[in-house]
């Protein structure tokens, strides 16, 4: 047979080591491969097959983070094989500090989604469990690849089981939903698709990362062929102006799609740009900073103002993380240390709590069918469990101290303040004034858009939770089952850990982050400041003495 | 003589495979079930024809044989043997595909089964052609085949009219070509591809009368592969066919006419004719495949049953496909990395792989004579029949493009070498066609959509099951997976066949300079570098 394959066996058996992050991103579809010939009415022997393809696969993503050296540079556990050598294809697998975190995030979220849908999914469970597992690949193919290509492969393979997911097992508006979904995300893929192909062309014929990172090339070229990844990867996040899929996808998603939805496909958008996008056009990131930076602040109030408006609990989480993310991509436009370990943070952070808060409406929704905020009241007296843990993932939602949320968040308006008051490359007198002062506003709407997210959680609590019971059906509500406390448990010890903690899971990003801004920084900021070099060369100009005969 | 038949084995089998259902059919009783023999007995001849081709493919480099057959007019090279293996895995499909569905339709005669042997003979001699007189004759023998094949429901007003379309329209694409062809002959004064490229190439001759007789044996073939503006016909005779015809049309009918398209234009274009259609055909071509896509696509949108859906894609899929022959027809300005492109053969793989499983699943919905494949139809199959549900679907996310099909490395191959065609050239067409790709990826969800997310019907629809009919479904959507998730083979198989018929140009421009008189000229030296790839190595 051809490559992959046989080599990485032949690896395994010559002692070349253990190919890890290869076994880690095709476990779960070798087990949707074996779901395939269990017949579909054993909705049992599914549940099983899936949970167990995805602990072991857990397993190994526990095994990849003993054997990941926090000190070092570069990538690790790298798999380098000969995939489709005709099209120049590499199956170049590896970690470093910017993928691990989310690898992990991957890889322990997906579980505990699964036993959550024990109760959610009720049907199809053969399906449901293949496309899965086939997600699950999608996404740490996505996460672990340094090759376009590959990475291209894995980014389009989480397409199709999210469009079953959410059109299967969705609400009443799942077809609309999944299919606009389904379409405004390939379309930014497929221009992307484009621009890969134009760099390998550029690049002499590979897909190699590290390889295309040093091709040169024209400053126009560099735009375009950045516009066109950023765009895939803003509609993937989603930044302002392309988040309309968000909210629909995520209503009508059934409680595992959302959690996954907003656990770690959307991260893929912000870890695209940082682990492809930005290396390869640091010039085209330098001139776009500025209006990712706005486009962050826009979305950071206008989630959270469209979050406040609405009526349906899940569309109101829906909303926030639009704006959670707008945080996220401000410490991506702002790019240095700072700033970026807490926009990585922060990635992992609204995997934890949003996925915590959707799980949490879904439970809500399974016992009563609703989730119009005006059809509760008062929950807290018949589901005190319930509405302990709600009220603590809220908090991590907005950020209160001693949660996670707080610690990324932080750590974003830290790197933003700095960069906005004291930036460490610029000279002191007026050099990138403009870029300063636009980063001091949009740190100060982001923070307004911190505000803004208590208010609109609080609220949202304050009325479901709180207050007298207005709903006769609300008197009969069941608190937590063990299995769903487990679940949401098991996040908020997670929650609580990094917010009390973070030095566990800062250090894993550190070294990565430093040897990634150190080379690319000075590159961005010498194009964001060439107006301002520009005009220091007529000043000097007009000094430098005339020549006399 | 012994050589010719040994390396015409694979065309061989077909044709005696049709001519011997042909005469036992009449001598054996009524019934239906004595007519599905003839569906294992072809598909068994389909898959020796298969296997005589990858002996051939394998053993033909050791055997050192010329690769020609009957005095230069059919060519068994890898190239002729790449397609005649694929238009054979598309009859094994249709064989497999039809028996069970002919019983519901009222239509199960042992000739239709000789026919479609007899087509599968004329698209191997049509690929295999090495002059004008056995590409006509291989392009007759399939198209008449296919005509009757689908007006084969005779009692289907749908299914006559259809036939009557095809055959109508058919026979004046064959007028065109009959009549550039004439003008082939009337300028190089022979009809072997060797004759016209060598005549092609003298300086000074008539550029206006070659590019009309281009044009007008172009026009037949874009007839064939259904390019607008030649696509009319399509809709109808693909909805009006019966579905496993249609298969047979969208994979095997289109794939032949690619292959014998691409071949004539090398010959008259590439290698020793370096003339001056060789700058301009690319554009053309580029022009009539970004158009032709469009048009496919977007009349697509409004269809309401899948077959019809499925014939407009496939209209958009010939549009895909034209643009890879402008990389095939460029291929020796391509940057070395590119070098040779299987752009077109590898493309064709997964097109009718994807249209084969596609086809094959909409044929169960053709319980007790029905004929429609709409939304009622569909609705409910990833329930009711799981099997053929998964196929359609698999089916339409590989026409869509969507990894890891093999419809999505066909059109990274293709967008891929179109792109490295004089250095970013094509840059606004590959542009168009991912465009494209989303507008097609809405009809494609669609089908989807109609099988697996609409509620139920209350009454579920009756469905063919068949044992064969599950075979031909799941051998088209093992190919999609399988060659998808590893397609070197059939990438490196590809560029083989298209790197065959450059180095056939080149041995002929070699033969060419050294047969003219006169000191012979450095040419020769240029020709060096092919020499290897004309002996094929073992390792394939």
């Amino acid at each position: 047979m051809d490559g992959t394959f046989t080599q990485a066996w032949l690896q395994t058996v010559s002692g070349g080591g253990f190919p890890l992050l290869t076994a880690l991103t095709l476990l779960p579809m070798l087990f949707a491969i074996f779901a395939l010939f269990i017949p579909g009415e054993l909705s049992f022997a599914h549940k099983a097959m899936s949970l167990v393809g995805s602990l072991i696969t857990g397993l190994l993503g526990l095994v990849v983070l003993g054997q990941f050296d926090r000190a070092a540079v570069g990538m690790q556990m790298v798999d380098n094989f000969a995939w489709i050598p005709s099209l120049g294809v590499r199956w170049l697998v590896g970690v470093d500090g910017l993928s691990l975190p989310y690898v992990l995030l991957t890889v322990g979220l997906t579980p505990l989604v699964l036993v959550g849908a024990w109760s959610a999914i009720d049907k199809r469970w053969k399906e449901f469990g293949i496309a899965m597992l086939v997600l699950e690949t999608g996404m740490l193919g996505s996460l672990v690849a340094t090759d376009l290509m590959t990475f291209y492969v894995f980014w389009e393979i989480m397409l199709v089981p999210m469009f079953l997911i959410i059109g299967i097992w969705g609400g009443k508006q799942r077809i609309a939903a999944t299919v606009k979904f389904f379409l405004y995300t390939m379309f930014g893929s497929l221009l992307m698709l484009v621009a890969i192909l134009y760099l390998y062309h550029k690049g002499g014929g590979t897909f190699v990362l590290a390889d295309l990172a040093a091709v040169q090339l024209s400053d126009k070229e560099q735009l375009w062929l950045f516009a066109a990844f950023a765009l895939a990867f803003l509609i993937k996040v989603p930044v302002f102006p392309f988040h309309t899929w968000l909210p629909d996808a995520h209503t009508e998603a059934p409680t595992p799609g959302s959690v996954i939805l907003a656990g770690v496909l959307l991260k893929l958008g912000t870890y695209g740009l940082l682990r492809f996008a930005i290396p390869l056009f640091p010039a085209a990131m330098g001139k776009a900073a500025p209006l990712l930076a706005v486009l962050a602040a826009i979305g950071i109030v206008f989630g959270a103002l469209m979050a406040y408006v609405q009526t349906d609990v899940k569309r109101l989480v829906a909303y926030s993380s639009v704006s959670h993310l707008g945080f996220v991509m401000l410490g991506i436009a702002i790019f240095n240390e700072e700033a970026l370990q807490g926009a990585i943070l922060q990635g992992v952070n609204h995997g934890l709590s949003t996925g915590a808060l959707f799980l949490l409406v879904g439970f809500l929704y399974e016992r009563r069918h609703t989730r119009a905020i005006a059809d509760f009241g008062g929950v807290a007296k018949t589901m005190p469990v319930y509405t302990a843990f709600f009220v603590f993932i809220t908090m991590s939602s907005i950020a209160l101290p001693l949660t996670n949320g707080f610690v990324g968040e932080f750590l974003i308006f830290a790197g933003s303040f700095k960069e906005g008051v004291q930036s460490s490359i610029l000279p002191p007198d007026g050099g990138g004034m403009a870029w300063r002062t636009l980063v001091l506003a949009c740190t100060g709407v982001a923070t307004l858009g911190i505000v803004l997210g208590a208010v609109y959680m609080l609220s949202m609590v304050r009325r479901v939770f709180f207050g007298p019971i207005t709903n006769a059906a609300n008197e009969l509500l069941k608190d937590l089952t063990w299995r769903e406390r487990f679940l949401v448990g098991t996040i908020s010890v997670f929650v609580l850990w990094i917010g009390v903690a973070p030095g566990g899971a800062l250090k894993l990003s550190e070294t990565t982050v430093h040897a990634m801004v150190q080379p690319l920084r000075p590159q961005i900021q010498q194009v964001r400041s060439k107006a301002d070099f520009q005009r220091e060369m007529r000043n000097a100009a007009m000094l430098r003495p005339q020549p006399t005969r | 003589m012994l050589h010719d038949l040994v390396l015409t084995t694979p065309l061989l089998i077909l044709l005696f495979a049709a001519l011997f259902t042909l005469v036992v059919d009449a001598f054996l009783p009524s019934g239906d079930d004595n007519r599905r023999f003839w569906a294992y007995f072809g598909a068994a001849a389909s898959a020796a024809s298969v296997l005589a081709s990858v002996g051939l493919w394998k053993f033909g480099g050791s055997l050192e044989m010329h690769t020609t057959a009957f005095a230069q007019h059919l060519s068994m090279s890898h190239y002729s043997l790449f397609f005649v293996a694929l238009t054979g895995v598309c009859a094994l499909v249709t064989h497999l595909a039809s028996p069970k569905y002919l019983s519901e339709h009222g239509s199960a005669w042992g000739e239709y089964y000789a026919l479609l042997n007899f087509a599968a003979f004329g698209m191997g001699a049509m690929v295999a052609s090495e002059s004008l007189l056995t590409l006509f004759v291989g392009l007759e023998i399939m198209s008449m085949a296919i005509y009757v094949m689908v007006a084969i429901k005779r009692t289907s007003q749908a299914s006559v009219e259809a036939g009557m379309k095809y055959f109508i329209m058919g026979s004046v694409a064959s007028a065109f070509l009959l009549y550039g062809m004439a003008f082939l002959y009337g300028l190089s004064g022979g009809t072997s591809y060797l004759d016209i490229s060598r005549a092609l190439s003298q300086p000074g001759g008539n550029t206006l009368w070659l590019s009309l007789a281009v044009l007008l044996t172009s026009a037949a073939f874009l007839f064939k592969v259904a390019a607008v503006p030649f696509h009319m016909w399509t809709p109808d005779a693909y909805e009006g066919a019966p579905t496993p015809v249609t298969g047979l049309m969208s994979s095997a009918v289109k794939a032949a006419g690619f292959a014998a398209l691409l071949k004539f234009l090398y010959a008259c274009l590439g290698g020793p004719a370096m003339n001056t259609l060789h700058a301009q055909v690319p554009v053309v071509l580029a022009t009539i495949a970004v158009i032709t896509m469009t048009v496919g696509n977007l009349l697509a949108l409004s269809q309401k049953s899948a077959k019809r859906t499925l014939a407009y894609s496939s209209i958009a899929h010939a549009g895909y496909l034209l643009l890879g022959c402008v990389a095939v027809v460029a291929d020796p300005n391509l940057p070395g990395y590119l070098q040779p492109t299987g752009a077109v053969p590898f493309y064709l793989v997964g097109y009718a792989f994807a249209s084969l499983a596609g086809f094959a699943a909409l044929t169960v919905v053709g319980k007790g004579g029905e004929e429609r494949t709409g939304e009622e139809q569909l609705i409910g199959m990833g329930r009711n029949y799981p099997f053929a549900g998964a196929v359609l679907a698999l089916a339409m996310i590989s026409l869509a493009g969507v990894p890891p099909t093999l419809g999505f490395f066909g059109k990274l191959q293709l967008a891929r070498d179109v792109l490295g065609v004089d250095g970013g050239k094509y840059l606004p067409h590959i542009i168009i066609l991912v465009l494209n790709s989303v507008v097609s990826a809405y009809y494609y969800l669609r089908i989807t959509v109609w099988v697996y997310m609409r509620p139920d019907p209350k009454q579920a629809p009756e469905y063919i099951r068949e044992t064969s009919l599950t075979w031909a479904m799941g051998l088209a959507a093992a190919g999609i997976l399988l060659v998808g998730i590893l397609p070197q083979r059939a990438l490196v198989a590809g560029q083989r066949g298209v790197a065959t018929i450059r180095t056939a140009t080149a041995i002929k421009a070699l033969r060419y300079e050294q047969a003219k008189p006169g000191p012979q000229p450095v040419r020769q030296a240029a020709a060096q570098p092919p020499a290897p790839e004309a002996k094929p190595a073992a390792e394939n």
